[in-house]
């Protein structure tokens, strides 16, 4: 039977503030990506997956079972990839997956193995005696996507795992989440859009603490059809329009300069984008208004 | 200016100068009150053999003063004239003749000297207490290493592109390492005199420094207050210098090479001023030495001319010369190479190896388990192993200072001998017995006494009447020493009866025994307060990083996310604590205990803890032996509780410097402040906490 993990009408409230409301969806195996403004809820939701702080209402099944009822077992289960870069500069990048590997609770043999493997795998084996306080962001990023995915868990929640890192390290992380993705759950929250497109099974677009979507790309794309649309002129004809449509996307052509809009229905005057549609245009109608999203 | 202001007087800098002061002030306390208890059992422990130390000291001192200084004075000039004889009778040696001159030269200017009884406690503890100069040592280095730091981040780039940022700013900063050093000394070598002024009494600073007998082969004309100043100068001075090469040194050699060369030079320079006799050949290398310098008092204590080219040149001026010369070379090498040259990093070859050595390391590296890698990170990662070592340092220094008198004489000895152990009828007999002969020999001496004042009155040959008085003279003294000797008899028979009352009263079988090691263990002591002031301070260094070091990486989230991140990190943690704890906690008690044990001795441990009024109390039978193991468990258990504070602190502070100050405040300010004198604060007095003593 295929691993599940279901999220009924979760809700978080802080004070007065509702981080999260009535919050469901499920996740099965494959690459999930969540996409948010900054506080749209995005971390909350993931720290309540990992089970750092309590919820106000509903429940997080794993399987069917609550993953709180399961306490040291879900951690067992579960790979997860902070946000903030949190690894001790003092520790070597073997010394730390080692470490990470006796916190998770794997055999001696294991950790050594699987630790060779991942460090292979982030493309680090040469960087493994050097102390982390001298590495890139990039390269801490690696070393905590490796720790994530010692032990190999069925789920990984990653949090932001390619930010920092070059255009060829994130194809090939990018690359290695799809990999590990055929037979786990991934979620993984991004502001790079492309990142999700290539290998996103799912995408969950979280405003103000509520699911607006959730969906697969392929879905959200045909969705967005006749509702992307572009104005062409002089660039101060394209800065006149911008204050009327603030969210739009200037660009320069052979040309002219275009403005490219989401709305629904777009304006009479606006060329609708046929083809070509992007993930991130499908953000754009989704969450425009928001400040940033990922 | 501006970056004199932003080293000296930023919040960081002020609290770092405060913290040391703090320590220092709590280490100091405690030395200066642990020597005066011992003096004082010293004193009590001699009384008790009729020696009255004190008055041969003062008898000694007032001899010195009106007598033995000036014959000494005497001595050197006619040693030198006799010297001067000699070697003109043998072979020509120019060097001696010169040094023989100088000799006295240097001590005629002392002619005319008047000296003058004081206070001298105070003085000498603030001369002979070492640490002090070693605490120096952290402020003006924190600089230096903050300085380093800087110039290799971001800013440093930043700072050095600026009109200003190179040869000025870098002059601006030697000044603020200067005055550092001066504001380093004058915190913490001018707390310990305000200290001993209050603790001792005010020293007359306006006598002269002769009038103190360790002073009493110095040269130079100087006052008490001169001697402090100028001692405190060239403190500052030598502060400077070491601060200044240090810096040198590592940005010149900006790698491990740089620590290597920090390192063996500190360590040469340290070994060369330990062990050298100042009468030594190569005597050079002991007083040019940067930590003869920081010393500073040697050149007050000690009279030596070094022999330059056969020329000899008084060691004093030897070193300022030394000082100020290496002082003025340091400071152009600094102007040079780090406010001037283009940075550069040399040593890279070194750099090389070092990561050939991580690579072999990483290869070999072993899969500990978490307590393993919980203990690595307390021991390696947070440098908590020297920490353990300087500890260990600092109680062998304990160990060679404290020393524990027991007020025991002759008489109480053979008492004890006889009749200690259970108390039973026979030796309460026996001992009464003894007391009731001691008084029918002083019924007797006296009534021979009174036989002798008839004789007195009586006799009028010459001879037969000193004989008389000779013996009215030796019958006197033996009553009054048999008075005493009774005296004593019955405060001991007086305790047998009392527990003997008190094993009828009970049924419990309390021994009568030698109680004074116990007394001294149980007990409040100063030399105890020492010892717990080093342990307060282990666990405030220790432990209050261990969890704000996760906190400072922002690892938290990512250790709560696995499975033995939360409850397994932390009694992995717990369990490190409680080891090292038990440990630092035994040796430093230990040290205590044993010097009881060696100075003193525990009479019957095996006897019943009711033996000691102190213990009557405990309604079951438990030994003395016993007894002392739990007092040391209940020790552990104190620094233990101790711990979970700063334990807290750690958790909710967010980086490991954070923790420390927050956990210095808490534990070690209150303690500080009650051990230097201020009562209203003992109640949060952790050091007498950890004792966990009776008043």
């Amino acid at each position: 039977m295929a691993n599940k993990l279901e999220i009924r009408h979760l809700s978080k409230q802080y004070g007065d503030f509702w981080a999260l409301s009535d919050v469901s969806f499920t996740l099965e195996s494959g690459v999930t990506g969540l996409l948010g403004a900054n506080g749209a809820g995005k971390s909350t939701l993931m720290k309540l997956m990992t089970d750092h702080m309590p919820r106000t209402k509903g429940e997080i099944l794993w399987n069917g079972t609550d993953i709180r009822k399961m306490g040291r077992k879900w951690r067992e289960l579960v790979g997860y990839t902070p946000q903030l870069q949190g690894v001790y500069d003092d520790f070597t990048a073997k010394r730390f997956l080692y470490y990470m590997g006796a916190l998770k609770g794997m055999k001696r043999a294991d950790i050594r193995l699987q630790t060779e493997e991942m460090l292979e795998a982030v493309n680090l084996t040469q960087a493994a005696h050097k102390k982390i306080g001298t590495f890139s962001g990039g390269m801490r990023q690696r070393v905590l996507l490796a720790s994530s995915m010692l032990g190999k868990p069925p789920v990984l929640i990653l949090d932001e795992p390619t930010a920092g890192l070059d255009p060829e390290e994130r194809i090939r992380i990018r690359n290695d989440i799809a990999e590990l993705a055929r037979d786990r759950i991934v979620l993984l929250a991004t502001h790079v859009v492309s990142d999700i497109s290539c290998i996103a099974k799912n995408v969950l677009l979280i405003r103000g603490g509520k699911v607006i979507a959730f969906d697969t790309p392929q879905n959200m794309l045909a969705d967005a059809e006749g509702k992307i649309g572009e104005f062409s002129g002089t660039y101060g004809e394209i800065r006149l329009l911008q204050e009327q449509y603030p969210n739009g996307e200037i660009a320069q052509r052979k040309d002219c300069f275009v403005l490219r809009i989401a709305e629904n229905p777009l304006p009479e005057d606006c060329t609708p984008v046929l083809d070509n549609l992007t993930l991130e245009d499908v953000c754009h109608l989704y969450l425009k208004g928001d400040r940033q999203y990922g | 200016m501006a970056e004199l202001r932003r080293l000296l007087l930023s919040p960081k800098r002020l609290i770092i100068l405060l913290m040391i002061a703090v320590i220092n002030l709590t280490l100091f306390s405690g030395y200066c009150r642990a020597e005066r208890e011992q003096s004082v059992s010293y004193y009590n422990s001699m009384k008790m053999w009729g020696i009255n130390v004190q008055g041969e000291e003062y008898r000694k001192r007032k001899d010195y003063l009106e007598k033995d200084y000036y014959e000494y004075l005497e001595y050197v000039q006619n040693q030198s004239q006799s010297q001067s004889i000699l070697s003109k009778l043998e072979e020509k040696n120019d060097y001696v003749d010169r040094n023989t001159a100088k000799t006295q030269k240097d001590y005629s200017r002392l002619s005319g000297i008047t000296l003058k009884d004081g206070e001298n406690r105070g003085v000498n503890a603030v001369k002979d207490y070492e640490i002090t100069d070693y605490l120096l040592l952290i402020a003006p280095l924190l600089l230096v290493l903050e300085m380093l730091a800087d110039s290799d981040s971001a800013a440093g780039d930043l700072t050095r592109s600026t009109k200003q940022g190179r040869v000025p700013l870098c002059a601006w900063r030697i000044f603020a390492v200067a005055l550092l050093s001066a504001a380093s000394v004058l915190v913490l070598y001018g707390g310990n005199l305000l200290y001993t002024c209050k603790f001792y009494g005010n020293p007359d600073f306006l006598r002269s420094v002769q009038s103190i007998p360790a002073f009493q082969v110095c040269p130079l004309r100087l006052t008490v207050g001169g001697y402090l100043f100028a001692a405190g100068c060239m403190k500052a001075l030598s502060l400077t210098v070491f601060s200044l090469l240090i810096w040198v040194i590592l940005a010149r050699f900006h790698t491990v090479l740089g620590w290597l060369i920090s390192g063996v030079w500190v360590g040469t320079s340290f070994l060369l001023y330990r062990l050298i006799v100042p009468t030594a050949k190569i005597n050079h290398l002991k007083f040019l030495n940067l930590f003869a310098a920081l010393d500073a008092d040697v050149f007050f204590t000690n009279y030596c001319n070094l022999n330059w080219f056969g020329h000899p040149v008084g060691f004093l001026g030897s070193m300022l010369l030394f000082c100020t010369a290496l002082l003025l070379i340091t400071a152009a090498f600094c102007l040079w190479l780090i406010g001037y040259a283009y940075p550069k990093k040399v040593g890279q070859s070194m750099e090389a190896l070092k990561d050939r050595f991580a690579k072999f390391l990483t290869r070999h590296l072993p899969v500990h388990t978490l307590f393993g890698f919980e203990g690595w990170k307390l021991l390696a990662a947070q440098k908590g192993a020297i920490l353990l070592l300087i500890t260990g340092l600092m109680g062998f220094s304990l160990w060679q200072d404290i020393r524990v008198y027991v007020p025991v004489n002759q008489v109480t000895e053979r008492f004890y001998e006889s009749y200690s152990g259970p108390v039973t009828e026979e030796h309460l007999k026996k001992a009464a017995y003894i007391v009731i002969g001691e008084m029918n020999s002083i019924r007797r001496d006296r009534i021979a006494l009174a036989k002798k004042y008839l004789l007195l009155n009586s006799t009028e040959d010459k001879a037969e009447l000193n004989q008389i008085r000779r013996d009215i003279s030796r019958i006197q003294a033996n009553i009054s020493t048999e008075q005493d000797e009774l005296h004593l008899y019955r405060q001991l028979l007086d305790s047998m009866l009392s527990l003997a009352r008190f094993n009828r009263k009970t049924g419990r079988g309390a021994w009568f025994i030698q109680q004074s090691a116990y007394q001294v263990f149980f007990h409040d002591s100063a030399a105890e307060h020492r010892c717990c002031t080093v342990l307060l301070l282990y666990l405030i260094f220790a432990f209050s990083g261990i969890s704000a070091y996760d906190n400072r990486y922002d690892t938290r989230m990512l250790l709560r996310s696995t499975k033995r991140g939360r409850a397994g990190i932390f009694t992995a943690q717990a369990i490190w604590i409680a080891l090292l704890t038990a440990l630092v906690s035994a040796g430093l008690h230990g040290v205590y205990l044993l010097h009881i044990i060696q100075d003193a001795g525990f009479a019957s441990p095996e006897a019943p803890a009711q033996s000691l009024q102190m213990f009557q109390w405990i309604p079951f039978s438990i030994s003395l032996r016993t007894c002392i193991i739990l007092f040391m468990v209940l020790r552990f258990l104190a620094a233990t509780a101790v711990n979970a504070g700063i334990y807290a602190v750690s958790r909710f502070s967010r980086t490991p410097q954070k923790a420390l100050l927050t956990a210095m405040v808490i534990f070690l300010l209150p303690s500080a402040l009650a051990e230097s004198g201020i009562s209203q604060l003992q109640v949060l007095n952790f050091v007498r906490r950890l004792t966990c003593c009776l008043q």
